[in-house]
């Protein structure tokens, strides 16, 4: 190590490893990248440990009963695996571990597939990752969404209250149920005609899960530019799946307060009759 | 001959095969900010990863890897590169400045371990007809 010029020596010096807890943590890396600090840490926690209790708490049969609720025996692993912390395989083992017969686990397993085969998508065709797949299936062309995402939708002040409750809790936590993930993006697509690459890439910056395959791919599966029709829900679908604590009441969400068939008039006038999911 | 690990976002943890490709290697997180910027990773996902970095042994620098990795190389007198594969493009394009940095050191892509281990890739079209090659083998242990 002699002779080594000043600026390479500047490169050699490491990052620090230690802190004291994890607010300093967050405040030395927000300084790294001049970001104030959250005034919050996230309720997610790096590193193989959180990532191995949480592990330990897979229950299969109740995944498969109660995932679609907010409140529902989700697993919370999505960070983990999409930064490798953890492994498809290794989650997927545990599951089988716990059940006493693989079908038991199929719905939980199932949902692990999706990631591998967004994946094997990215994989095949990575520079295409941000170009529509398909036509939108909407009755609109591309050209007929807006670019940029509007900052009521970025603050999560829309004025429709389960959906900025979403926001809240996405901004607040870098985490969203997947449920709460399709209904903000049917809104800001189909609601307020909105391009998916804004959306999937203000939610990239946000989810701590971020991954440019499933969450491009979700994006793109909500659009209809990778489905056969577009996604898109009503406030009694809302109503069955979340708790009390998101408001659900018809005056505070307006715009989703709608039959389906309203809403398909509303949403795709142009489509010849009601062609949704 | 010595090795050096490139290790990025996608690979946080101690039994990747990256760290299995080679041993007693150095391996180096690339902290830049301007690709983090890029790669739209905001700040509770850079805290959650510099979180993990803390479980491994990884030296954890400042800076583009096209910057960083040449002069530990140099320093470690590093004759291979191991680096876990990935889809994604903003660390291949990287990947391709580091390799012209670095006349004479070889690169290895390592992959991380399969989900199903399928013989033919399936058909893409939609998750469907993926799930009906994959199924028997993800139900299994392994995948296999
Ligand atoms: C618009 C939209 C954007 C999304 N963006 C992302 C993203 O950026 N990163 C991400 O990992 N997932 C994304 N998903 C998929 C899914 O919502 C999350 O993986 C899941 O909600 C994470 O919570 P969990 O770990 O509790 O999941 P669980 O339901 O407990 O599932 C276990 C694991 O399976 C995988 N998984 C489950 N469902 C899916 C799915 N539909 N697609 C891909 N993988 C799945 C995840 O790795 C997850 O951790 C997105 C979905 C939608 C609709």
């Amino acid at each position: 190590m002699q002779d080594i010029p000043a600026h390479e020596l500047a490169i050699l010096t490491p990052l620090t490893r230690r802190f004291d807890d994890r607010a300093a943590l967050a405040a030395y890396v927000a300084r790294l990248a001049d970001i104030t600090p959250p005034d919050e840490p996230s309720p997610i926690i790096g590193g193989r440990a959180a990532a191995l209790s949480l592990i330990a708490a897979i229950n299969p049969a109740q995944y498969s009963a109660t995932r679609n609720h907010l409140d529902g025996a989700v697993t919370r692993l999505s960070a983990y695996i999409r930064h490798g912390v953890l492994t498809l395989d290794e989650v997927r083992n545990r599951a089988l571990d716990v059940v006493a017969a693989p079908k038991q686990a199929e719905k939980f397993i199932q949902e692990l597939a999706w990631r591998d085969y967004w994946q094997r998508l990215y994989t095949a065709s990575p520079d295409a990752i941000w170009v529509d797949v398909e036509a939108y299936k909407t009755g609109f062309a591309a050209s007929d969404y807006a670019d940029d995402l509007p900052a009521d939708i970025a603050r999560g002040a829309t004025g429709v209250a389960c959906i900025d409750a979403f926001i809240a809790t996405l901004l607040e936590t870098g985490y969203l149920h997947n449920h709460a993930r399709m209904y903000v993006a049917a809104y800001i697509v189909h609601w307020r005609q909105i391009k998916w690459q804004a959306g999937a890439r203000w939610f990239l910056q946000n989810l701590i899960d971020g991954d440019p395959a499933s969450n491009n791919l979700s994006w793109q599966w909500i659009a209809s530019t990778f489905a056969n029709k577009p996604y898109f829900f009503n406030l009694n679908n809302v109503a069955r799946y979340v708790g009390p604590d998101i408001n659900v009441s018809a005056a505070d969400n307006l715009p989703l307060a709608h039959s389906y068939e309203r809403l398909a008039g509303l949403l795709f006038p142009n489509l010849p009759s009601p062609q949704v999911s | 001959m010595a090795g050096l690990i490139w290790l990025h976002e996608e690979a946080l943890r101690a039994d990747h095969p990256v760290f299995a490709a080679t041993s007693g290697a150095t391996a180096v997180f690339c902290w830049d900010v301007d690709y983090m910027a890029a790669a739209d990773i905001g700040l509770r996902r850079q805290i959650f990863i510099y979180e993990s970095l803390l479980d491994l042994e990884v030296t954890i620098i400042r800076g583009a890897a096209s910057q960083v990795l040449p002069v530990v190389a140099r320093c470690d007198q590093a004759t291979q590169l191991f680096v876990p594969d990935t889809p994604n493009p903003l660390i291949k394009q990287e990947l391709l400045k580091v390799k012209s940095a670095l006349a004479g050191v070889t690169v290895e892509l390592v992959p991380e371990r399969l989900f199903v281990q399928l013989e033919v890739q399936p058909e893409l079209g939609r998750f469907f007809r993926y799930w009906k090659k994959a199924r028997k083998q993800a139900l299994r242990r392994g995948g296999i």
